[in-house]
């Protein structure tokens, strides 16, 4: 009897425990996110004093050839790609190198982290600043061409550079998640296997990586929720720019609705993106739990 | 079993606390409703005796003439001892937070736009100012940018004018004239380009240098009637190709200014601008106003700066400056003190100081008649010009920023050669219905 007694309290006490923040989330997160669908469903400039509504035809327009909504799902896909790929690999070769015994590791940690802790919005504004003004005195001094080419003018380089100052901004983070990953393996494992004599490739392909599946989850998941909702670095280094050609979905949605003053062709748009975001993740999430190898 | 009851406690005291915090923003509501009625009351007596303390909120844009605004403030201090104003400037996300300020009901008295179809966007917040002594100081362009309907709904702090600027000093050593022509343009880019001088710098990475070197271009287009044919082409019913002072010699004027200017035109923003301007490494240019005046002499105290129209045809006579007003200062029409601000209004567009304000003080080109230019030197080139000439409507004001911003693209895109000329003239044909007027 006095077990249940107890057990009613504990309930009680975890959802008293809760409370407060669930009013906030549902104040701050979900509210906004319910009235947001409705205003899906009206035209609003932000200023008028009353929405109208019209029922579907934001999504109708949004389906029915909206070239800037599409080329920025296609940018922020090719975007996605890139930089998981090559943020998750440069990240974990990092790792593996790092969590060797060298004299200087725990620096070369400490210097591939640094980035990591600037605001993005910051690390933009640098990297602008080197493409341009930067690249131009390199190429004057050096003459190289590669200082000579148009790195945010040209719209093919320009995805080359959004993609290469994200990674090196976010490198440290996912290195730290998988230095941690392949601090906890198992050293048995390892030493069995040197001493039946696996080379080191086959090592770390057959070990270390099934191993690890948990922090690459972790990382793939990480990295493409952050290459989704890349938003900072674009504003803060090309502006969407040149010729539109760098707009990814959150910033077409924030052009949308608080530049062209379309909120709620703007909600529609972000509804939209929720759903793909949802849909992804949730294919994403399975396919990798159901990979991962457990000891 | 305390510590649990402890525990307990807070996360009550936390719950509790939440619901306090709205309660105090619901009365905080209610407050300012009641002041509101008492609001008038203030009103009614202020205009009886001038005893009543006063507070003006302005909510503005414009960050470069907060110190000239401040100098106003502490004036109309000495005129107006009771009113106490409160200036708030910011630069970026103007809109965005001006919409934040109207939609949670915290409105400032004194907020801003752009002029034209945004004029119309926030008629249902502004005071109508057609009666007002302040509407009829202005210049009749000025009015004319300021109007919606036939009613004033604002006023600007300056008056703008557009048109290239030029380097007199480099343009006479290499005894250029001024190219009225495109002709005449190519051949001063080929004389330039031979004496060692990069002819343009254009600043083509901001969008909004496009809308002002394609004003000249449209207005040369449709000169008597520049806000009807926006509309057109709002409605869809205009062709570029009907209108060859946009269709070919837009495209032609920029393709000169990329031959011949900066070696990575889609990464020169408007100070790389200023900077290869000011320090003579470039001789003309592109898409500029009074406005980088400032900065340009503050790089080369001696440069002589000269002002002209775009070369948009054959003919010299198609090359004009543009002027009126771009920018407008609003006043809420709800607002609690509304006569206050009305009276600060009049006084700084009607009064002596008011008149000296613009140009000895602010030094911009004065929105309003009777009142002495700015010794600048692209306004007095202005007001040479004016001398013997008319100056073109502002073409800019007709469409929404929304609609300049995506032209903006689609020009970089054209210069990218992401776009031929033929499908960047179809991109802004599309675009101008879809985003040219407010909604």
């Amino acid at each position: 009897m006095k077990s249940i007694g107890q057990r009613k309290t504990n309930k009680l006490e975890i959802v008293l425990f809760i409370l407060p923040c669930l009013i906030l989330v549902g104040v701050i997160f979900y509210t906004p996110f319910i009235l947001s669908m409705f205003y899906s469903l009206t035209q609003w400039n932000g200023i008028a004093k009353e929405p109208v509504f019209i029922g579907l035809r934001n999504f109708i327009r949004l389906f029915t050839g909206d070239s800037g909504f599409v080329s920025s799902i296609i940018f922020t896909s090719k975007y996605a790609f890139f930089y998981i790929i090559s943020s998750n690999v440069i990240a974990l070769a990092l790792a593996v190198l790092l969590v060797k015994k060298l004299l200087t590791a725990n620096i070369l940690r400490a210097v591939f982290f640094v980035p990591y802790i600037m605001s993005m919005i910051i690390v933009g504004f640098i990297w602008r600043f080197i493409f341009s003004q930067g690249f131009n005195s390199l190429s004057a001094i050096t003459g190289w061409g590669i200082f000579d080419m148009s790195w945010l003018g040209d719209p093919g380089l320009a995805f080359v550079s959004v993609v290469m100052v994200a990674v090196w901004q976010s490198l440290g983070f996912y290195m730290v998640i998988y230095i941690a990953g392949l601090q906890a393996l198992p050293e048995d494992v390892l030493e069995a296997a040197v001493v039946d004599g696996a080379s080191a490739p086959r090592k770390f392909f057959s070990i270390t990586l099934p191993l690890l599946g948990p922090s690459i989850t972790t990382c793939l998941f990480l990295s493409l929720t952050n290459s989704i909702k890349v938003f900072d670095i674009i504003l803060a280094l090309t502006a969407g720019g040149p010729g539109g050609s760098t707009y990814s979905v959150t910033y077409d949605i924030y052009r949308e609705a608080f530049q062209n003053n379309n909120y709620g062709y703007g909600a529609a748009k972000s509804l939209v993106l929720f759903i793909i975001v949802a849909g992804i993740t949730v294919i994403i999430m399975k396919g990798f739990r159901s990979r991962e190898v457990e000891l | 079993m305390k510590k649990r009851i402890l525990c307990l406690a807070m996360s009550l005291l936390m719950t509790v606390s939440i619901f306090a915090g709205c309660g105090k923003a619901g009365e905080q509501a209610q407050a300012s409703g009641g002041s509101k009625a008492s609001g008038t009351a203030v009103q009614s007596s202020a205009q009886d005796n001038n005893a009543e303390p006063v507070t003006i909120k302005l909510f503005v844009n414009s960050p470069e003439y907060a110190d000239a605004m401040n100098a106003y403030i502490a004036e109309y201090k000495s005129v107006k001892p009771n009113v106490t104003i409160n200036l708030e400037t910011i630069q970026s996300d103007y809109p965005t937070m001006l919409k934040a300020k109207i939609n949670s009901g915290d409105m400032p008295d004194v907020f801003a736009s752009t002029a034209g179809g945004e004029i119309k966007a926030y008629a249902e917040y502004s005071a109508d100012l057609t009666d007002q002594p302040l509407a009829k100081a202005m210049t009749d362009e000025v009015r004319a940018n300021m109007s919606y309907d036939g009613r004033v709904y604002g006023f600007p702090i300056k008056a703008n004018t557009f048109g290239m600027i030029y380097n007199k000093e480099i343009f006479e050593k290499n005894g250029i004239t001024v190219p009225r022509t495109l002709t005449e343009l190519s051949a001063a880019c080929e004389k330039l380009k031979a004496a060692g001088v990069q002819p343009f710098t254009t600043g083509y990475k901001e969008w909004w240098v496009f809308k002002h070197a394609f004003m000249h271009f449209f207005d040369a287009a449709q000169p008597n009637d520049v806000g009807g044919l926006v509309n057109k082409f709002i409605a869809g019913e205009a062709k570029f190709k009907d209108y060859p002072a946009i269709n070919d010699n837009f495209f032609k004027f920029v393709d000169i200014s990329v031959q011949y200017g900066d070696a990575k035109p889609l990464e020169t923003d408007l100070s790389a601008e200023i900077a290869a301007f000011a320090t003579g490494k470039a001789a003309m240019i592109v898409g500029q106003g009074p406005w980088v005046e400032a900065d340009i002499v503050k790089i080369n105290p001696d440069i002589k700066i000269g002002f002209t129209g775009y070369p948009t045809s054959e003919d010299p006579k198609d090359a004009f400056l543009t002027a009126g007003a771009d920018q407008a200062t609003r006043i809420y029409k709800d607002s609690k003190v509304l006569q206050d601000v009305l009276d600060l209004y009049n006084w700084l567009f009607t009064s002596d100081y008011g008149k000296k304000w613009f140009s000895e003080v602010a030094k911009v080109i004065p929105p309003i008649k009777e009142a002495p230019m700015p010794d600048m030197q692209i306004t007095n080139e202005l007001k040479t010009y004016l001398a013997s000439n008319k100056a073109g409507d502002l073409y800019i004001n007709y469409s929404l920023d929304s609609f300049h911003q995506k032209f903006g693209e689609i020009m970089q895109g054209y210069i990218a050669k992401t776009y031929t000329k033929d499908k960047a003239i179809q991109e802004i044909e599309t675009v101008w219905p879809q985003l040219g007027a407010a909604k």
